[in-house]
């Protein structure tokens, strides 16, 4: 028994230190780190990339954000390419939302698509912010910029309040680790779509595995009626919803809005086409799914 | 006779961290989810036990038996009633007029669990009091009735945030919490026989 327990001691000392080599090995070098309210926030250096993470962890999934260092316009990740396919559905938006401000990738580039919009990001992590600004060119000095640290739920019920009202919104409030419950609820997005113009698009970044997937898009549905769905057949980790409060366009007036959009997203290193292709009205989820609500929001645990 | 008291006691550090937990739930939509909303609502329950065990202490004083015992387990089972119909307006009252998310919900948590939590605490003195047979074994008893109740609590963190919020709504988990609450009170308030440990106390400090 007690050589058991000592060996089985010695097996976990030495994988940890295997681990350990592994990990150092890597060509990642973290430039800064900071610990803030809510987690601890590093920015990593790596394979010529600036990326934010909130692990110090040597996984390519786990980072929130990602620039190149010698193309900042070239778009590290499949999920902003997915994400610039609600491009297809709005004409010169005006007034922008953006829930969860992440590096800024989302708040620089809609900034550089519709650059008489006006775009409010809300972020509830004052570091986050900070290392946007400092890391991945977000200036929201701009006149038409504007940055506020709070919770989303909360600037979306202050927001409604003040009869503010947007054209597009784009939810991006969670990472992989873990999820705000009361920001996947079928109330939370009830007051969303009330934000949203009444020709207004909202566009979310979310999940495209596990129980939540269907619990998920079950509350999308029940709340938005039909949507769309942007995912890359073969990446599996995140798919972009596309709802609206008006009808949703058909596949043939996306395209040629998609023929439009060609040439100013080839610069953000997007394939139209393929992005076009990725986008599908089919209802791929357990229409059966329980609908989370405020009253029965166990997110984190349906994961 | 002790077996009841401490299973009360037990059920009722059970429930008090079930509806703790569930108060995050409950403000998260109004005042976001972050650290000063625990503050929030872990200052208030702090707050509400401590004047809670000053009043559950005070109240054993005078002529102490499971009736009374019972009747606490009601009033606050009454209490967690209006809490669960009435927290959505109080938020959203409450949100109304608070544009700090810090002080919005330290007074929406104050509004809605204060008064049920200094009921839910006053059973803890009251049951020592019930239990104590002897000045010479009080801390033991208190000791003992502590570890009971605080291994209640324990069992009530985690199952609501495991399991009752994957498989209830919120509501119906408070709903549940009222019922058991007032099934307990009723237990206790016929509990048949007579309020012998508070006579033994009595006739035992007499005779020292």
């Amino acid at each position: 028994m007690k050589s058991f327990i000592i060996k089985t001691i010695l097996a976990s000392l030495t994988a940890s230190i295997l681990l350990l080599a592994v990990t150092q090995k890597a060509d990642a070098k973290i430039i800064e780190q900071e610990r803030s309210l809510y987690q601890n926030v590093y920015m990593v250096e790596e394979y010529g990339m600036h990326c934010m993470r909130f692990r110090k962890k040597n996984k390519n999934d786990l980072s929130q954000s990602c620039i190149f260092l010698d193309a900042p316009e070239i778009f590290v990740f499949d999920y902003y390419k997915q994400a610039m396919g609600v491009t297809f559905f709005v004409e010169d938006p005006k007034e922008i939302l953006i829930i969860g401000l992440g590096g800024g990738v989302l708040a620089n580039t809609f900034g550089e698509l519709y650059p008489e919009a006006h775009i409010t990001s809300v972020e509830i992590d004052p570091v986050v912010a900070k290392m946007a600004k400092k890391y991945f060119s977000y200036d929201d000095s701009k006149p038409n910029f504007e940055t506020h640290i709070r919770d989303g739920r909360v600037f979306v019920k202050r927001a409604l309040k003040d009869k503010k009202r947007y054209d597009l919104i784009l939810l991006d409030a969670f990472n992989s680790d873990y999820i705000p419950e009361h920001m996947m609820t079928k109330e939370y997005l009830e007051e969303v779509k009330e934000l949203a113009k009444d020709d207004g698009i909202i566009m979310a970044n979310t999940f495209s595995t596990s129980d939540l997937f269907h619990h998920e898009s079950a509350t999308y549905a029940e709340v938005f009626g039909p949507m769309y769905q942007i995912n890359f057949k073969d990446k599996k980790t995140n798919r972009v919803i596309v709802v609206s409060n008006k009808e949703l366009p058909g596949k043939r007036e996306l395209l040629k809005k998609a023929n439009q959009m060609k040439g100013v997203l080839q610069i953000y290193g997007v394939d139209t086409l393929a992005l076009l292709d990725a986008i599908s009205d089919e209802v791929n989820w357990d229409t059966e799914a329980r609908v989370l609500t405020d009253q029965y929001s166990p997110a984190n645990l349906l994961k | 006779m002790q077996i009841l008291i401490l299973a009360c006691a037990f059920t009722c550090g059970f429930l008090i961290m079930t509806i703790e937990l569930l108060g995050g739930k409950i403000l998260s939509p109004y005042f976001g989810g972050s650290v000063y909303v625990w503050g929030s609502i872990i200052t208030v329950f702090m707050l509400a036990l401590s004047i809670g065990y000053l009043l559950g202490g005070k109240l054993s004083l005078n002529n102490p038996n499971t009736r009374k015992y019972g009747i606490i387990f009601m009033l606050a089972a009454l209490t967690v009633v209006p809490l669960t119909m009435g927290h959505v307006a109080v938020s959203e009252w409450v949100f109304d007029f608070t544009e700090d998310p810090r002080y919005g919900s330290l007074l929406a948590s104050t509004i809605l669990f204060l008064i049920p939590t200094i009921i839910l605490g006053m059973i803890a003195p009251y049951s020592v009091r019930l239990l104590v047979r002897t000045t010479h074994s009080s801390g033991q008893t208190a000791g003992f009735l502590y570890f009971v109740s605080t291994l209640g609590s324990a069992g009530g963190t985690l199952a609501t945030s495991f399991y009752l919020v994957l498989w209830f709504k919120i509501d119906h988990i408070l709903y549940g919490s009222a019922l058991i609450l007032f099934a307990i009170g009723v237990i206790a308030f016929f509990f048949p026989q007579p309020p012998l440990s508070a006579r033994t106390v009595s006739t035992n400090e007499k005779a020292e």
